[in-house]
């Protein structure tokens, strides 16, 4: 039983059809990849699944729930949370306080008791914060908890971003470019946190341009040209597949193979 | 927020508010009664600038903020005046009506989000003016006179000592609210929204929710701050709530530090105040003064008095988390 479907979804900006028809299945704790040549449509699929547009057309299902009319911050609540392509931070915030506002959502306490200070309400924040702690630590941000967020190095500003949408508990973590800019050692720690995270028993969408991230990573790719979906399958296959070749590299004119691998 | 740095800071710190405290307290017998009224209109104006300052925190730039003021010392005036209601009983009416016009005003206005709330905001300003003056019933021009003072079984507030020690509660009152609210997950996700709505609406936070929140609430502390007003003043004009004094007050958040949820908007107004006074710059000169200040403020104290202070003193007492210059 998938844990997120979409169907038929699209959107257009204008006369531009950023995503035709695009049809998803997701299954419980798998690793999806999005690929695609640029201007493909990845980020307009982002949003739409996390809820910044509204499809033009298609409905996204996510737990056997209709969620295509649901705003972004009811998403989030109802398990989709993302990280962004352009790092997005509270870059004034100190790592910690970035992680604590993460987990905003899983306080029960209503604003009452939040605001009187109840103790059900301070204790549900101390939780929080323990929590906030322990993603860090997972993370391996524990040691720069009282930085700010805006003197981290790129990297860890990359993980930081993975860190708040994990503290606000997801069930489907969406992650745009995780390893955009990163070298290769932290292409590979990220990598491995990915893998971690999914451990833990939550599904991942994953866009990247990384190839060598996609490969170790995926269970599933699914590719995207302008605006369609051409092929979907394991890396390997991906990796094979003619049309995908022909989408990145080009036709081959005289009908030769367009690689050379 | 954690006070393990420093714990002679602490120690200090303690002793410094000890001894604000009692100055604050015997303030009124030390200095001429000028300076007491002073006061008063800073204590009152720094509630108003709080109320600024929750709303910019959550990335509603209003130049209505006076405006919201004049709605609370008119709704206490035209009860007090027309109605005959008690002092104690204007105070809450006029916070809770001045809350209310926020709300169904912020249910429309709040959507609109950036430069367009500004731009109603500014357009709403020009309205309340040009409205009370206007209706008759409202007053008009000439304003309203001849609001009762407040009393106390057989003790009427007349003095300025009086009248210092009912603005200072209402400023601790306000503060602690403010406080309480800057303190739990609400000030969190407000401050949230304000450093990245994307990123915080990502994690679930109702962006519309908290925002109406911000504004209603700081209404009802300037509702409340209005109503004193009113009171002291004992008669209003509409002019004294135009866009200009919006402009002022905005301008003493700005010198005591954006960043400064609650210190920041007392200890701009005070300053601002006794400045102008001590300074005796005129009305005409006014605007003049005060384009130099915001001059002053934007090249060398991008967060104000307090943001100029050194760390050590300001850390943790006042300001929700973040440590360098608020993003204004």
């Amino acid at each position: 039983m998938p844990i997120f479907e979409c169907h038929e979804l699209s959107k257009d900006f204008g006369g531009l059809k950023a995503v035709s028809d695009l049809d998803l299945e997701i299954n419980p704790k798998e690793i999806r990849g999005i690929i695609g040549p640029n201007g493909a449509g990845k980020t307009t699929v982002f949003n739409l699944i996390s809820g910044v547009y509204p499809p033009s057309r298609g409905t996204v299902v996510f737990k056997e729930e209709d969620i295509t009319k649901l705003p972004v911050h009811v998403r989030a609540q109802r398990g989709i949370t993302r990280t962004f392509q352009v790092t997005n931070l509270f870059m004034d915030s100190t790592v910690y306080e970035n992680v604590c506002v993460g987990c905003h959502q899983n306080y029960k306490s209503g604003s009452v008791r939040q605001f009187l200070h109840t103790p059900l309400a301070r204790a549900e924040q101390k939780t929080e914060r323990e929590r906030a702690l322990e993603i860090l630590t997972f993370m391996g941000l524990g040691s720069l908890k009282e930085e700010l967020a805006r003197s981290l190095p790129y990297g860890y500003q990359r993980t930081l971003g993975i860190c708040v949408a994990l503290a606000a508990s997801p069930t489907l973590l969406l992650l745009d470019e995780p390893v955009a800019g990163m070298n290769p050692e932290e292409t590979a720690v990220t990598v491995e946190l990915v893998r971690k995270i999914r451990d833990r028993g939550i599904t991942i969408l994953i866009v990247e341009h990384d190839m060598w991230a996609i490969k170790t990573l995926c269970d599933k790719v699914s590719v995207l040209e302008s605006g369609r979906k051409i092929a979907e399958g394991t890396p390997d296959e991906i990796m094979s597949n003619r049309r995908v070749i022909e989408a990145y590299l080009g036709k081959d004119e005289e009908g030769g193979d367009a690689t050379r691998s | 927020m954690n006070l393990r740095e420093q714990p002679r800071g602490d120690y200090a710190r303690y002793g410094v508010l000890a001894g604000v405290g009692l100055l604050l307290l015997s303030l009124p017998y030390l200095v001429p009664t000028y300076f007491a009224h002073l006061l008063i209109l800073a204590g009152l104006e720094s509630i108003v600038v709080m109320g600024f300052v929750v709303q910019l925190r959550v990335g509603l730039l209003s130049f209505a903020i006076a405006t919201m003021w004049g709605i609370g010392a008119y709704i206490s005036a035209l009860a007090s005046t027309t109605l005959g209601i008690d002092f104690w009983l204007c105070l809450p009416l006029s916070a809770m009506g001045t809350a209310l016009i926020a709300f169904i005003i912020g249910l429309i206005i709040i959507r609109a989000g950036g430069v367009t709330f500004l731009m109603i905001t500014i357009v709403m300003a020009e309205i309340f003016v040009e409205a009370v003056g206007h209706l008759s019933v409202l007053g008009g021009w000439q304003g309203i006179w001849g609001i009762h003072p407040p009393t106390i079984g057989s003790f009427v507030f007349v003095s300025k000592v009086s009248y210092y020690y009912l603005t200072l509660g209402l400023v601790m009152l306000c503060a602690l609210i403010f406080y309480a609210l800057y303190r739990s997950p609400i000030g969190a996700a407000w401050t949230a929204i304000g450093r990245s709505s994307d990123l915080a609406a990502s994690v679930g936070i109702n962006l519309f929710r908290y925002r109406l929140a911000a504004y209603v609430i700081a209404a009802f502390t300037v509702g409340l701050s209005g109503s004193v007003y009113a009171h002291y003043m004992c008669f209003l004009v509409p002019q004294s709530f135009d866009i200009v004094r919006s402009i002022y007050l905005l301008i003493y958040g700005l010198v005591g530090g954006i960043g400064f949820t609650i210190a920041g908007p007392i200890i701009g107004s005070v300053t601002m105040n006794l400045i102008t006074e001590v300074l005796r710059v005129g009305d005409k000169y006014q605007p003049i003064f005060l384009g130099g200040v915001i001059v002053l403020v934007a090249l060398l104290f991008r967060n104000g008095i307090l943001g100029a202070l050194p760390r050590y003193i300001t850390h943790g007492l006042w300001r929700r988390w973040g440590r360098s210059n608020a993003n204004f």
